[in-house]
């Protein structure tokens, strides 16, 4: 392969790579490299290979390497594509309203992630998202979104192209202005001087996009102090970055950074830094640790850090995963009794209502309500995913809340609290019980539940005779095993590689023998 | 001949001249072998039971044969000797009474005579095991069973729970105990004891292993299905298996793990789907007729399920939620259940509706305390076994040696903890 086909190749796994650098960032740990993807590996190799003047390497990528890497980013670009929303109407939402609350690139976020879910809203989300990416200096994102978006975007269609060249001229001149005062603090070794000038090109890469280079001169920054607070700053801001490029492990490592201090930060601090941390289990799926979190998180004042979430938020990530998560107990020690938790709770007056409407098994209420803040929880960046799941197991909760004083049941009166019809409660509560989540029995000729008394006595029998069988059968292969090691007898590999004789050497030994063999 | 046959008349009354016997034997053990055609002769003078020793070294010379022209006479000769011989002589040289054992169900099942070999067999294991001591002798008794269909008959060896080992005195080999319990299992199977079944091939799964045996192999692919057949529900390997081997077992047996997983989604169509697929490999490890059954299971399960959640139910909707053809597939199924105790249940035919009962088990008659005394007696049992094998390896002087070893490494901050 001749050298000018490697660079050009190499510059096209580039373009391809900085696009995979917005989705997500893998910081290559000081001094050994992590290569759990085969691009990454690429990457290094090119990097590596443009270092050493393209001499050639053992490693370097082949041309079906690559072809096979470019196929792989584009099947991942396709499987991650947002699609619209479909079968619930987004028109009570208002934008406009929703994005106040945000300052920085979280407006960005959020109104592309509206805009790629909700049809309705597409068009205006675009607009004040492509607005909002002209305060920032990232002009790959603009176009990359103009262009992909060209379509729908009728009159800002063309490239703004007065506003990329102010910009890139603009950038490199701060760069050039960054930089040397970076070099005169290290000089006059000016720890204070170096502490700001990592934080300031920090920043600035963060505003490019370049969220690699950002977490980098942050994590330079965090290492230049020692003092707690202005740790957690650089935490923060590292979070922030983190975040948008959806690098989880390195949100987790700040954190316990930050939170290493705790004592010694403003409530308001720690307060932001357990939210944070909630945000984090929400997106691992844990959402019953979430839910501590965002209760645990407030203080006397209500907090937001609005570069990530409002102090609606707060309230509205909170109280849904309760409802989700919690048991009548948890909920009235967490939720009703927690006097910082209301707080934020008043601010969404609809979740509040939901709660206590739950709570007072106001059903028909708490149904109606669940429905109508479906879209707005729908188009929330960090629940959106999680939506349906929860709101099947709120569901679920309910319906058993909804039985449980009951002895007998009419399954029609159960259908209209719910809003839904005989058929679809029916199979409902099939489901519960079959999973034993309900204890109870249909009776499908007149649609009636009859709640089941569990004869106690007749149980006990059961489980101990259960329990005794277990417990025998346990011991005795307990005992066998025991005796047969006492007397050294497993089984064991033949010592000899050859047939050995044996009146019993069959066809499956001969088959074994030479599985084994492949697993060697 | 006439050397060997003197010898044994005259060596055989005291234990002392037992013993030089048997040395003797040994010795001209190969020789014998070159003197068939006179062996038989030479039998008929010894009556078995004052010579079993003698007996039993000339009848295995000619056990050892490949062929025999006279297969009927050899097996009446073994059939004869189990049932007479004098256990004290025998065990003196318990390799050859194994032998013995072992040619005589193999000719046997060659001869299709396996049934004949229940009976003398029984015996042979009351004769020379200590009660509840695997001998080879065992396995071989289960083959004989299972090659003669005849179950019942080694259930009371089955359940008289055979656990102790001795390799001195039984001379028992690994082997011998995975085939005990692969027997066993399959016995059980045969019997429809699908519980006793699973517990069976489990333990032959359990057994310490460096290697993965055809044997075990067998064994793990009947556990399998036969767990599924007892609990309705997909099993996983069982807990004790050898770490080396667990790997191993499941990647030879991809076929029946996806036929398990078939079963778990509860997809009637699914199961159906795997089974064609790999039908060849069933047949060939002649497991087909398990994977029909469980297959059959399944709907059955379903119709479980069923009970749990209703109080009555149509005819209609049960066919339609199993897709069976019509409620007349729905009602057999049914009755069958109902008729084998697997679920409590009427049938109202007019209405088309089935009603379901609850476990009428009162749990207040003697017969179950008298059950529960029984079940509690064999626990202090075992417990009691437990306790003497915990005391029998705390108090072996290796054990002991290790542990003095181990502290002395440790250093002084182990001394606090112990007591």
């Amino acid at each position: 392969m001749s050298q000018e086909n490697k660079i050009e190749i190499e510059k096209e796994i580039e373009i391809e790579l900085e696009k995979e650098n917005e989705k997500t960032i893998e910081i290559e740990k000081e001094g050994s490299g992590e290569e759990s993807k085969g691009e990454e590996e690429k990457e290094q190799n090119t990097e590596k290979e443009k270092e050493k003047g393209g001499e050639e390497k053992k490693k370097g990528p082949t041309k079906e390497q690559l072809e096979k890497i470019k196929k792989k980013v584009q099947e991942r670009e396709a499987a991650n594509e947002p699609k619209f929303i479909k079968g619930v109407d987004f028109s009570s939402f208002d934008i406009e309203d929703y994005i106040e609350g945000y300052r920085g690139h979280t407006r960005m976020d959020r109104l592309l992630f509206i805009a790629q879910r909700s049809e309705i809203h597409q068009q205006k989300a675009l607009k004040m998202f492509l607005e909002e990416v002209k305060k920032t200096r990232n002009i790959q994102k603009y176009r990359k979104i103009v262009e992909k978006y060209s379509d729908v975007l009728q009159d800002e269609k063309s490239l703004d192209q007065k506003w990329i060249d102010k910009t890139l001229k603009d950038s490199a001149s701060t760069y050039d202005s960054l930089e040397s005062n970076l070099k005169t603090a290290k000089e006059n070794v000016n720890q204070k001087g170096i502490q700001e000038g990592n934080m300031q090109l920090g920043h600035f890469y963060f505003d490019k996009g370049d969220l690699k280079s950002a977490l980098k001169y942050y994590s330079r920054a965090k290492e230049a102090t020692n003092d707690p607070i202005e740790t957690a700053n650089c935490c923060l801001d590292a979070i922030k970055t983190a975040m948008e490029g959806k690098s989880y492990s390195h949100i987790s490592a700040y954190l316990n950074t930050a939170q290493k201090k705790s004592k010694e930060l403003e409530l308001e601090t720690n307060g932001i830094l357990k939210t944070i941390n909630g945000l984090l289990q929400l997106t691992s799926r844990e959402f019953k640790t979430a839910a501590h979190q965002f209760i645990n998180a407030p203080g006397k004042k209500v907090f937001e850090y609005p570069e990530i979430f409002t102090s609606m938020d707060v309230g509205i990530y909170g109280g849904f995963l309760s409802l989700a998560t919690f048991n009548r107990r948890e909920l009235k020690r967490n939720i009703l009794d927690n006097e910082y938790f209301k707080n934020y709770l008043e601010l969404v007056p609809e979740m509040r209502d939901i709660i206590y409407n739950y709570y007072e098994s106001k059903y028909a209420d708490f149904v109606e309500g669940l429905e109508k803040i479906k879209p707005q929880l729908l188009l929330d960046q960090y629940l959106s995913s999680h939506v349906e799941r929860l709101y099947t197991r709120i569901r679920e909760k309910a319906i058993i809340q909804y039985f449980s004083p009951y002895l007998t049941l009419d399954m029609k009166k159960m259908a209209k609290d719910f809003g839904t019809t005989l058929e679809l409660i029916e199979i409902e509560v099939s489901n519960l019980i079959a999973e034993d989540k309900l204890a109870g029995k249909i009776d499908q000729k007149n649609k009636i539940i009859y709640g089941t008394r569990i004869n106690k006595r007749s149980q006990t029998f059961q489980e101990v005779l259960s329990f005794g069988k277990d417990y025998r059968r346990k011991t005795r292969a307990l005992l066998l095993r025991a005796n047969l090691i006492q007397n050294k007898m497993t089984v064991k590999r033949p010592r000899k590689k050859v047939m050995m004789g044996g009146e019993n050497m069959n066809f499956m030994n001969l088959q074994l023998l030479n599985l084994m063999r492949g697993f060697n | 001949m006439e050397k060997v046959l003197n010898i044994i008349l005259q060596y055989s009354d005291t234990k002392e001249e037992r013993k030089q016997l048997k040395n003797y034997l040994d010795k001209i053990d190969e020789q014998l072998t070159n003197f068939i055609g006179q062996l038989d002769l030479v039998m008929k003078q010894l009556p078995v039971t004052k010579y079993s020793l003698g007996y039993m070294y000339l009848l295995a010379a000619k056990a050892s044969l490949k062929r025999f022209q006279n297969p009927e006479l050899i097996l009446m000769q073994i059939q004869t000797f189990l049932l007479q011989c004098d256990p004290s002589q025998v065990s003196m040289s318990i390799g050859k009474f194994f032998f013995l054992c072992r040619r005589f169900v193999a000719i046997a099942i060659r001869e299709k005579f396996a049934h004949g070999t229940v009976y003398p067999l029984k015996i042979a294991i009351e004769k020379i095991g200590r009660s509840g001591e695997l001998t080879p002798t065992h396995a071989y008794f289960l083959q004989a069973c299972l090659a003669s269909q005849n179950f019942s008959a080694a259930l009371p060896i089955l359940e008289s729970d055979v656990f102790e080992i001795d390799t001195k005195h039984s001379g028992l080999k690994i082997k011998d105990v995975l085939l005990y319990f692969y027997y066993g299992g399959m016995i059980y199977t045969g019997l429809k004891k699908y519980d006793e079944a699973t517990y069976y091939f489990e333990l032959a799964v359990t057994i310490p292993a460096d290697t993965l045996s055809s044997i075990m192999l067998e064994a793990y692919r009947r556990y399998l299905l036969t767990s599924i057949l007892s609990t309705g529900k997909a099993p996983l390997i069982p807990q004790n298996t050898s770490m080396s081997i667990q790997g191993m077992l499941k990647k030879v047996s991809k076929p029946y793990e996806e036929f398990v997983e078939a079963f778990r989604s509860m997809d009637i169509e699914r199961v159906g789907i795997c089974i064609s697929t790999y039908m060849e490999v069933y047949e060939k490890d002649k497991t087909f007729g398990l994977i029909k059954l469980v297959r059959d299971n399944l709907v059955r399960r379903k119709i479980q399920r069923l009970t749990k959640t209703y109080i009555t139910l149509s005819l209609e909707y049960v066919s339609q939620q199993l897709n069976m053809n019509s409620t007349q597939e729905a009602e057999f199924y049914l009755l069958d259940m109902i008729e084998q105790g697997e679920v409590f249940a009427s049938i109202d035919q007019k209405e088309g509706q089935i009603s379901f009962h609850a476990d009428p088990e009162p749990y207040d008659s003697v017969r179950v305390s008298l059950e529960l005394n029984g079940k509690i007696q064999e626990v202090i049992g075992l417990a009691k076994n437990l306790d003497l094998l915990d005391e029998k390896i705390s108090t072996n002087s290796n054990f002991i040696h290790k542990m003095v070893i181990k502290e002395l490494q440790g250093g002084g901050n182990k001394t606090e903890e112990n007591d």
